[in-house]
């Protein structure tokens, strides 16, 4: 189970690494990947699951959420008072074509196999279009 | 945070570790207070006198940037953002409740580079956004 919580300097600002520790306290078995944030700051820490129709969002999320999230299984998209619905259909990340921050909030920044696996070989000399 | 008593040999010895830098007083003033916690009066005319420059023109560096002190810190280092974006939500109020509340641990700082979730106040090196005098407190050893 991948829950995505913001590891950026704004989402820890408004209390993410608490946030993501009461997660890995509270929900076991869960891998928590600290993506940068996808830029909607006040919705930040906006905290994502993955789950078969794809990334389900909550937020803003606080340490005093975590109860009633799992409550609500949120680890597997429930309800919550908090939900956002699918992320890719947030509509202010909807309407947006975006270039440079492509991967911000999608992948998780230090994982080069996470790159890889969405599409990416920038960093392979021989497929890079620069060299 | 646990910083030295300041001496003469100790504040020289920071300096000697500079010695291959050129033009290091910013960065002589940064390891002085790293060292110190704080820039101590007669630092000025060691750094003078170490780099070759005049003791005016360490005092301007000095007393140029807000973040070098002159006196020891106070146990809890407190900034509330001034800069324009905090203050359009609310940061001046902040500040002064702050101010009555914590005293001198309380300094302006001029943006965090985190305006979209002002109003912005930084706590022993800590960002906090959507700060309150609450949140600071929390924050506080
Ligand atoms: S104006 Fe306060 S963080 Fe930028």
């Amino acid at each position: 189970m991948k829950i995505y919580v913001p590891g950026d300097s704004a989402a820890i600002s408004v209390g993410a690494d608490d946030v993501a520790a009461a997660i890995a306290h509270k929900v076991t078995g869960a891998t928590i990947i600290r993506n940068g944030s996808r830029g909607a700051l006040w919705l930040e820490p906006m905290v994502e699951v993955e789950t078969e129709k794809g990334r389900v969002a909550y937020g803003p999320v606080s340490v005093e959420d975590i109860d009633s999230l799992v409550a609500a299984d949120f680890m597997h998209g429930g309800t919550h008072k908090l939900s956002l619905g699918e992320s890719e259909k947030i509509e202010w990340l909807a309407s947006q074509d975006r270039v440079t921050f492509k991967r911000v909030g999608i992948i998780d920044p230090l994982s080069l196999s996470d790159y890889e696996a969405h599409g990416n070989r920038g960093w392979d000399r021989d497929e890079c279009a620069f060299h | 945070m646990k910083y030295s008593t300041w001496s003469q040999e100790a504040a020289l010895a920071v300096l000697a570790t500079l010695r291959e830098e050129k033009g290091a007083v910013l960065m002589a003033l940064q390891a002085l207070q790293k060292e110190f916690g704080y820039v101590h009066k007669e630092d000025v005319t060691l750094v003078a006198n170490f780099f070759n420059k005049s003791r005016a023109d360490i005092h301007g560096v000095l007393t140029f940037y807000h973040d070098l002190l002159t006196e020891a810190p106070t146990e809890n280092q407190i900034s509330v953002c001034v800069a324009e974006a905090c203050q359009a939500v609310g940061s001046r109020q902040l500040e002064k409740d702050a101010k009555a509340k914590f005293g001198k641990e309380v300094h302006d700082g001029y943006c965090f580079g985190n305006c979209a979730l002002g109003p912005c106040a930084m706590v022993n090196g800590a960002i906090l956004g959507r700060a309150s005098v609450e949140k600071i407190a929390q924050a506080r050893i």
